[in-house]
């Protein structure tokens, strides 16, 4: 009786852990819902480049700061597959030749990030407006007059330059950066359902380039698919 | 010597250049609010021109007719409601329904009327909302200092 309360306790806390750790986003319907798509026998590739305003829409951290955000839907078909992220590449051409980008890793982009927002906010202007209404009950003067109060009211400004806080540039905002981007990226091990997550992949160059991504993992076809320029 | 005036001048630019990075102005805390003021003395408050004054500038002495007491100052507001606070991230609740109960990381918040804009601590939330015999929907949510996330519970599946 004992032993079987043991084993139930040890299952449901793997539950626990195995929901916590669940990265991710809801796949699609089908390959066919994303922008492109690609299949190589029984797997199938969906693929979006989210634009800068879906990148905003989409995270709570500035991502599209520096950050090219692919959204990829696996669908496996049978036989599963072993998914890891290391397997994509985005490979990028543009006036001054060709890149090729691994993906970044959540703590990377949290920290790249956090430095990021420090840097921009070490030169900024803080206004503080301040609004007030009283009530003045008069004053007596020293030879005994009395003068009669009233309504008063005030408004004013402070202004702080430098040495102040800028947006999300905290240790804990780093971390909750980290944490979403964990929670949304593209899952790895063995999988046999159809997965989906973002890939977060750095900003080689400002200027516009063309960008395909590639997926080549041990014992299966290349798979290469042209992204489309994201929508502004 | 005017070429190494104009290189010592080159120099100083490009050090001075990555410290002059053009800044941005933020409207931070708005403060609105209503007190009470009481005179005690020493000094009086004055009336622009009309009103001899005592100074605690120069004791002793009573300033003229048409003096303005640097010491004098508007009624300052002992109670203050923050509107905007620079330490915690801001949290819009855009479409829920006013009477749904809104419940953060599983404790109750109160309802959702009351609750269109919440202030939180940097960090993920779990936001659940509960609106009579409906199914709850929960969102997770991601607060970073400073920012605004606008929370659309109808886009989230029961």
């Amino acid at each position: 009786m004992k032993r079987g309360l043991a084993v139930g306790f040890a299952v449901a806390l793997a539950m626990v852990a195995f929901a916590g750790s669940r990265e991710g986003i809801a796949p699609r319907s089908s390959a066919g819902d994303y922008a492109v798509q690609k299949q190589s026998g029984t797997l199938s590739l969906g693929v979006a480049r989210l634009s800068n305003e879906q990148v905003k829409n989409s995270f709570s951290a500035d991502v599209e700061r520096g950050y090219v955000v692919i959204e990829i839907g696996v669908f496996p078909g049978e036989g599963g597959i072993d998914l890891r992220r290391d397997d994509f590449v985005l490979r990028g051409s543009g006036k001054d030749g060709a890149y090729v980008l691994r993906p970044a890793s959540p703590q990377t982009v949290a920290g790249v990030l956090q430095k990021k927002n420090k840097t921009a906010g070490a030169h900024d202007v803080d206004v503080y407006p301040h609004g007030s209404i009283g009530y003045s009950t008069g004053v007596r003067d020293p030879y005994g007059r009395q003068y009669p109060g009233g309504v008063t009211t005030a408004v004013g400004v402070g202004v702080g330059v430098g040495n102040n806080a800028p947006a999300a540039s905290t240790d804990a905002d780093r971390r909750t950066m980290e944490t979403e981007l964990r929670d949304k990226i593209l899952p790895e091990g063995e999988q046999t359902a159809p997965v989906a997550g973002y890939l977060y992949f750095p900003i080689a160059t400002k200027d516009k380039v063309s960008y395909q991504l590639e997926y080549r993992a041990p014992g299966r076809d290349k798979i290469l698919m042209p992204l489309p320029d994201a929508k502004k | 010597m005017k070429a190494r005036l104009f290189l010592v001048l080159l120099l100083l630019v490009a050090l001075a250049v990555p410290s002059l990075a053009i800044p941005r102005i933020h409207l931070r805390r708005v403060s609105v609010g209503a007190g009470y003021s009481h005179f005690s003395g020493p000094y009086y408050p004055y009336y622009p021109g009309y009103w001899p004054g005592y100074s605690s500038l120069y004791p002793g002495s009573f300033y003229p007719p048409g003096y303005w007491d640097p010491y004098w100052s508007p009624y300052g507001s002992p109670i203050a409601y923050t509107l905007r606070d620079s330490d915690k991230g801001e949290v819009h609740l855009k479409d829920a329904a006013p009477q749904a109960e809104v419940y953060i990381d599983g404790a109750y918040a109160g309802i959702a009327k009351d609750l269109r804009t919440l202030w939180l601590a940097p960090g993920a939330y779990n936001l659940e909302l509960r609106s009579g015999n409906q199914t709850p929907v929960q969102k997770k949510i991601y607060v970073l200092t400073g920012k605004t996330v606008n929370v659309r519970m109808a886009e989230v599946k029961p």
